[in-house]
């Protein structure tokens, strides 16, 4: 019997289009002074709702419902079929699977023992990445992270895979009024929040970096027409001696280039440097460096310090000659 | 060889207008050693400024040759001024940063070289009697050596016409001697010297001398 025929028999619904049901408790705990995440499931449904996952431990799960599977390269449909599945039912009570991400940061690998709650679990397999946070768990058998926990029964989540028929005929909300305590959202709502906050956070961003570049590109203006105003009896002795006015055009926006490539090169080394160090402290993620990054800072820092240095450059080549003929 | 006509200069203020100078009309024949005297705030430095081709007049014209220079664009006169003009300042305006070789070589390195050198550098540093100071930086000499190097830089591009502001105002009478030595025996040579002073006895080495009062030429 099926977690799915289960849940609809315990909870004496008439509920159809369940294909499958996924309960989950995720608690936060701390491996090697690295906060991350623990989270119980049932194996064999965890491994039939998550396409990513299937393929690693030569488990592969067959088409049931209206489920679908993944593509596995070199597996014909008809190998598919032939194949009978080396399904893990079940995942040992000291087995634990570890996401991509934690497992680089901690140096697991298949095999190695691994301590936590004061017990020691073996790493049945590394999962591949999927780009989700699930890269940044540690998977282990639900009943063992509620014994462990000390909550017994409990869940925090129940991931459903439903029919499509049958959610048009409204699964969401029989679901709603089976567990009133419950919220239940579709993967659509919960991708249609995550782009809600992706855009947010974009557009954060955007409006955070055009501040940065006003802010630095008054600054480096600031900075500009000072060194004019300094410069102003050079200038005048320079235009003296026969310099035209490009040349002193030339000085200065090289002096500008200088500032901006400067910053660009001191930016992106400081901002790595920061991002490397703080990432994975502030938001649990780990930061690699990002080389492109370099060009876009310093081609950004470029033209900004030229945009910033046009007017004071401008200035430079209008320095009134009678500041020469005064005393210093 | 350069000639001011009916030249009017205004400068404009916040406040008001300054006008300073007065309908000028002037002619400077090639070889000639002019001198320009007035007191303080009278119009002498504008008007160097306006024959060197540094400030454009509100009105009037200033021709070199037959030429006027106002009617140049900005980078025929900056060549014309950095190939014909030598300028000297009371304040020598040495760059700090530059030793003394390097203060004379950058006017060659400004200006159309006139086939000019480092040999021509060193040569003239050698007449003005500081060959042995060529890696020294201005504030390491005195004052007299500072406007010497000025002097040479003015003169290193061998230019036609040498306008020199007050150059002996911050020297002690021994050194300001010297200097003016420099200028008549480069007029003897055959350049146009014009000499801006207020001291009546500097003025009087010079051919001729011109006074201005309040913007307005006044001959002697």
């Amino acid at each position: 019997m099926t977690y799915a025929m289960t849940f609809a028999t315990e909870t004496n619904s008439d509920i159809r289009g369940l294909d499958n049901l996924s309960p989950k408790l995720s608690i936060p705990i701390e491996i090697r002074g690295r906060k991350t995440v623990l989270t119980g499931i049932l194996p064999k449904n965890e491994f039939k709702s998550k396409a990513t996952w299937q393929g690693i431990l030569g488990v592969f799960s067959k088409p049931e419902g209206c489920g679908t599977i993944a593509d596995i390269p070199g597996l014909t449909d008809s190998k598919k079929n032939q194949v009978r599945k080396r399904v893990v039912d079940d995942l040992a009570e000291n087995a634990v699977l570890v996401g991509g991400d934690i497992a680089q940061i901690l140096g697991l690998k298949e095999g190695d023992a691994l301590d936590m709650l004061n017990k020691t679990f073996r790493v049945e397999a590394v999962l591949p990445m999927t780009g989700t946070v699930d890269d940044n768990r540690i998977f282990a058998h639900l009943h063992t992270v509620q014994v462990l926990s000390n909550r017994k029964s409990a869940l925090n989540v129940i991931e459903i895979i439903g029919c499509c028929s049958e959610i048009s005929k409204g699964l969401i909300q029989k679901l709603n009024k089976l567990l009133p305590d419950a919220k239940v959202v579709t993967i659509t709502q919960i991708v249609s929040t995550q782009i809600n906050t992706n855009k947010m956070m974009n557009n954060l961003s955007l409006l955070l970096l055009i501040i940065i570049i006003v802010i630095g590109g008054a600054g480096i203006a600031n900075y500009m027409f000072a060194n004019v105003y300094e410069r102003r009896r050079e200038i005048g002795i320079l235009t003296a001696m026969g310099a035209k006015p490009g040349w002193i055009v030339k000085l200065f926006l090289l002096k500008s280039l200088l500032i901006g490539l400067t910053g660009g090169i001191i930016g992106y080394i400081l901002g790595t440097l920061i991002a490397i160090v703080l990432g994975p402290k502030l938001a649990e993620i780990p930061v690699l460096p990002m080389p492109i990054l370099a060009v876009y800072g310093i081609i950004i820092s470029v033209l900004v310090s030229l945009t910033a240095s046009i007017w004071p450059i401008v200035r430079a080549t209008k320095v009134d000659p009678h500041v020469i003929m005064q005393e210093e | 060889m350069i000639r001011a006509e009916n030249i009017n200069k205004v400068f404009s203020g916040r406040h008001k207008n300054v006008q300073a100078l007065k309908n000028i009309s002037l002619k400077i024949k090639e070889g000639e050693f002019l001198s320009i005297i007035g007191s303080s705030g009278s119009g002498k430095s504008t008007l160097l400024l306006t024959l060197g081709g540094m400030i454009s007049p509100t009105s009037g014209r200033v021709f070199w040759k037959n030429d006027p220079i106002y009617e140049w664009k900005l980078n025929k006169r900056a060549d014309w001024r950095g190939q014909t003009i030598g300028f000297v300042f009371q304040t020598f305006n040495l760059l700090p940063y530059l030793n003394v070789y390097d203060n004379v070589q950058i006017s060659l390195g400004l200006s159309a070289r006139n086939g000019k050198n480092g040999e021509d550098v060193l040569k003239i540093l050698d007449r003005m009697g500081l060959s042995d100071r060529l890696e020294h930086v201005p504030s390491e000499l005195s004052v007299g050596q500072q406007q010497r190097i000025a002097l040479a830089r003015a003169l290193v591009k061998d230019p036609q016409l040498i306008l020199a502001d007050e150059p002996t105002g911050n020297l002690d009478p021994i050194t300001a001697s010297e200097i003016i030595n420099v200028l008549k025996e480069v007029n003897r040579e055959g350049k146009t010297i014009v000499l801006v002073t207020h001291d009546p006895h500097l003025a009087k080495l010079a051919d001729r001398t011109i006074k201005i009062v309040d913007g307005e030429l006044c001959a002697i």
